[in-house]
This record gives C-alpha cells, sequence and structure tokens, in this order.
C-alpha cells in the first residue's frame, strides 16, 4: 500500500511538472509527440448504380487508387465494410467506427438520358457523424473519369488542407520499334493516372525529348530534329490545336526548355562553338540572354518558384552537381554537396525543396531524391538503379518518374515522403521523360 | 502505465500532415474498463485537421489498457492528452 501512494505521488509529481496552459490542473497529462505516418484510415463504398446495363465507370475504383497513390490515405478494403450505403441516410456511422475508419465516401451514379449521368458523393466524418463534403455534378460517360480525379481531389483538400492534384494531366514521350525497323516517338498527354492517354506528335528515327508544359497548360515545349543532319531544337506545341513552331533559331543547337512561373521565358541549353551554357529566351519576343558562361557543361535549367532563380546541372568541379543562379546571371551557387553526382533537379511549388537524379556513389546507381538547400540533407526515395527525369506534381505531394522494368522504360509515382510507390499501366513501348502539368 | 496508454494512442493517431510547432489539447474520461466516455477539447490548435486527428486517435484507441485494480480508477479516470507533434 505505502508503495502504491508513493507511486501515485510520483505520478501526480510528474503531472504537476507537465501542466500547461489549456489542461486540466491536477489531471495526469500524457503528451503524444508521434502518430502513425501509415496514412488516414478512410472507407470508399463502392458508388451505387442506378441504370440499365452495367455502371459506365468504376468511380469508387478511380478515386481509391488516386487516394493510395498519394499515400496520405490507407483504403480500407471493402471485404471489411458491414453495410453498403450510397447516402448519408443510409449510413450507420458505427458501422465504420467498428473497423476505424475516420472518414467515409458514399456515393451514387444515376442514369439520367442518352449518355448523361449524374454522380452524387458525400464524404462523411465517422466520428462527429457529420457531412464534410456534399457534390452533385453531371457528366457524359466519356467525362466519368474527370468526375471522379475532381471527387479525390475534393476529398484530398478536406482531409490534408492542400489542394489535390488529381484532376490534372501528364506528358510523356513512347518509343516502339515497327515492322520496318524504324523508331516512332510518339509525344503523348494523359490524366495524372495514366489513363486517357493521346498522341499529340509522332515522328520515325527522330527522336523527341523533354517535354515542359507551359503554366496555364497550353502549351509544351519539347526537344525534336527537323532531320538527321540539323541538331535538336526546341519547338512550341499548341496542345488544343496541334499547331507547332521552332522557338527560335540557333547556331548550334537548343534543349531542355523550362517555363518560367510566368510563362513569359523559356530557358534553355544552348550548345554553340563547343560550349553548353543556360540562356534564356522571351518566349513572344524571341529576344535570346546568355544565363550562364563556363566552358564545362550547364545544362538541364528549372525556375524557381518566384521566378527569381534558376537551378541547373553543372559539372564545373568534375562531376555534376546541382547550381543555383540569378536570373539576371552572375556567379552561380553550387548547392548539392553530398552524393557522388546530382542532375536534373527541379522545385517543389513551395520553393523549399527540390526534386532530383541521385547517385550516392559506391555503385548504388541512379534513383530520385528530395533535396532541401536550408539544410543540405537530401531524402532518397526510389531503389532503383537507373530512376531519371522526376517531376513534382503541382501540389508537391507526389513526383513522377522514369524507370525501368526489364528492359522496358516506365512511368512510376512516388508519394513525396517516399511511402507509396506505383508504376503506371501506360500503352506498351518504352516510355520516358514524364512531365506533369501545372493545370488542366 | 502511462507508456501503455500513450502508445495505444499514438498508434491510432493517423498524423493528416506536418504540423510540428501546434498543439492541441483534451480533458478525457474514462469508465473502469478503460472505455472513453467522453473527450473535451480543451485547447485548440487552431487548425481543425489536427485537432479532429487528435480526437479520432483518442476514440480508435478506447479502451486504453488500464490497470484492473479499483484504487487505481480515482487516479486515472480524467487525463490531459496533449498532442505536440514532432516533425
Amino acid at each position: 500500500m505505502k508503495g502504491f501512494q508513493h507511486a501515485v505521488m510520483l505520478i501526480f509529481a510528474a503531472a504537476m511538472v507537465l501542466i500547461q496552459p489549456g489542461t486540466a490542473a491536477g489531471a495526469l497529462t500524457i503528451e503524444i509527440t508521434q502518430g502513425e505516418k501509415s496514412g488516414i484510415p478512410i472507407a470508399a463504398v463502392p458508388f451505387r448504380w442506378q441504370g440499365t446495363g452495367d455502371p459506365p465507370a468504376n468511380l469508387r475504383g478511380i478515386v481509391a487508387a488516386d487516394l493510395h497513390r498519394s499515400g496520405r490515405f490507407e483504403l480500407l478494403p471493402p471485404a471489411d465494410f458491414l453495410s453498403r450505403p450510397s447516402e448519408i441516410s443510409e449510413v450507420r456511422y458505427k458501422d465504420w467506427r467498428l473497423i476505424k475508419a475516420e472518414a467515409l465516401v458514399v456515393g451514387r451514379i444515376t442514369e439520367k438520358g442518352p449518355d448523361r449521368f449524374e454522380v452524387s458523393f458525400q464524404l462523411l466524418d465517422v466520428y462527429r457523424e457529420r457531412v464534410k463534403v456534399a457534390l452533385r455534378y453531371t457528366a457524359s460517360a466519356a467525362q466519368l473519369r474527370q468526375v471522379a480525379h475532381q471527387i479525390s481531389d475534393r476529398i484530398f483538400y478536406e482531409m490534408t488542407g492542400i489542394k489535390g492534384a488529381f484532376d490534372t494531366r501528364i506528358a510523356y514521350v513512347t518509343m516502339n520499334i515497327s515492322d520496318e525497323n524504324d523508331r516512332i516517338y510518339q509525344l503523348m498527354i494523359a490524366d495524372s493516372d495514366g489513363h486517357n492517354a493521346q498522341q499529340i506528335l509522332k515522328t520515325t528515327n527522330l527522336p523527341v525529348l523533354s517535354p515542359a508544359w507551359s503554366p496555364n497548360g497550353q502549351w509544351l515545349a519539347y526537344v525534336s530534329f527537323s532531320d538527321n543532319r540539323s541538331g535538336a531544337n526546341v519547338w512550341l506545341q499548341d496542345i488544343s490545336t496541334g499547331s507547332r513552331r521552332p522557338v527560335a533559331r540557333f547556331d548550334g543547337s537548343a534543349s531542355a526548355p523550362a517555363w518560367s512561373p510566368d510563362g513569359k521565358s523559356l530557358a534553355l541549353t544552348v550548345s554553340a562553338k563547343g560550349n553548353t551554357d543556360i540562356y534564356v529566351l522571351g518566349v513572344s519576343s524571341g529576344e535570346i540572354r546568355r544565363l550562364t558562361q563556363h566552358p564545362a557543361i550547364d545544362t538541364e535549367p528549372a525556375w524557381s518558384p518566384d521566378g527569381r532563380y534558376l537551378v541547373f546541372t553543372s559539372d564545373r568541379n568534375g562531376r555534376p552537381h546541382i547550381y543555383r543562379v540569378s536570373r539576371n546571371g552572375g556567379k552561380a551557387e553550387r548547392l548539392t554537396l553530398e552524393g557522388k553526382e546530382n542532375a536534373g533537379a527541379s522545385y517543389g511549388p513551395t520553393g523549399k525543396r527540390l526534386v532530383l537524379v541521385t547517385n550516392r556513389g559506391q555503385g548504388a546507381g541512379y534513383q530520385i531524391g528530395v533535396f532541401y538547400p536550408e539544410s543540405g540533407r537530401t531524402d532518397v526515395l526510389t531503389d532503383g538503379t537507373l530512376d531519371e527525369s522526376p517531376t513534382f506534381s503541382p501540389n508537391g505531394a507526389m513526383i513522377l518518374y522514369a524507370t525501368r522494368m526489364g528492359s522496358e522504360g516506365v512511368l512510376a509515382a512516388v508519394s513525396a515522403d517516399g511511402r507509396v510507390r506505383q508504376v503506371l499501366k501506360l500503352t506498351d513501348g518504352d516510355v520516358r521523360e514524364p512531365a506533369w502539368a501545372a493545370s488542366r | 502505465m502511462t507508456w501503455a496508454i500513450k502508445e495505444q494512442v499514438s498508434k491510432n493517431w493517423s498524423e493528416p500532415g506536418d504540423f510540428s510547432g501546434l498543439s492541441v489539447a483534451f480533458l478525457v474520461k474514462v469508465d473502469r474498463q478503460g472505455n472513453v466516455v467522453s473527450v473535451k477539447m480543451t485547447r485548440s490548435s487552431g487548425d481543425a485537421r489536427l485537432d479532429e486527428s487528435a480526437e479520432n486517435a483518442i476514440f480508435k484507441a478506447s479502451p486504453l489498457p488500464f490497470p484492473g485494480e479499483a484504487r487505481f480508477y480515482e487516479y486515472l479516470k480524467e487525463f490531459n492528452f496533449v498532442f505536440k507533434p514532432e516533425s
């Protein structure tokens, strides 16, 4: 008994020390500093189909795949569900607390006419028993995937406070060998999950490289060749009309285009007279300005989100590393000090992180890393040996990159914390050079 | 004893993002079996997402691992939980 009282006194002594404003005096205080990083447990019920024949789309499947891929959610398996509600009046919250779901998604697809569907969905707070979001959409069958991505975006925003980026597009390049042994290059655009792929350019034996979206999503800049003799040039193509033109004429070759955040300038790598440096081109004026001047190779420019700086890859100190320079030029500052090589850097939306390709040495090969310029730290997110071309989603929550699966190039997505990685299912062939659009 | 409770709540807390620097406090009442019977927020973090995720964690952790002996109950029927995420 004495021992117990002593123990209780000690607990009280500890509690008094821990008393903080806003806590009840006298009661024990327990401090929690670390939660699980496994994602918010969420239950998404298959949407109820109210119409004839088969449902026109698996909306639940698309939403669940989006949320899972982001790494921020743990999708509870439908086999564990005790009921299958399709709207709030059918929901018994207790069923969802039993499986420890914090949020619940229910919805319906209703046939309203020929190729006309109404989608309703609700995001419900299981523990507080209330509606967080309730929305309705009208769409054709072909628009239903986009509706599903918009639903994912709403859920993502509501639950994380970060704008969703599922209803966005990506661009990439595929290469296939034809029966005549020609190399067929295609510039493709697709939804952020790789579906609805659409070809916007096809060339034979003339490589297409480095697609880059204009900030408004209207233009793609990319590298292509007019014929086998001339060097590479950067082209601009209007996504909606398909019309295209070379951005400028250069004495040498131009590559690696990167749009300034205001969409008015393109940073480029230009190789002329045996030297490779970074230049900035006014998109409408055609005016060109040299930004770096160094006998080493300077390439792969990318802008900071505020447009004040550019980062680029340079081997001026031997191995490739990332450097930063003011948009007005001047002295370049080396950013990456760790690792054997770092290349292909670009900024996330806050400007505090860069995604890059890193080689940590000792035969490790090339992985995707997130680099923090302030601390100099690099988090390595992937474990391939030839991972390349990383691109942040517009909200910075995910990264798309190119990797190898057997002898083929494929695209993969990784959450920005590295926890969830997934290969995107795309058309056959060698896939490379992804670029994520900032807007739809 | 408090370690076991802390573990159980931590395990049930799915942090919805990086909220380091914020903190939220609750007064929690439990019955003799350790079931959480009431959760009152005594200080908000100012961010509803953190507040709600922390409150969810307390509910999900119920029943809390609790000493069986009756005399403990008097001292342990009420807790302050402070969630103070570290990055």
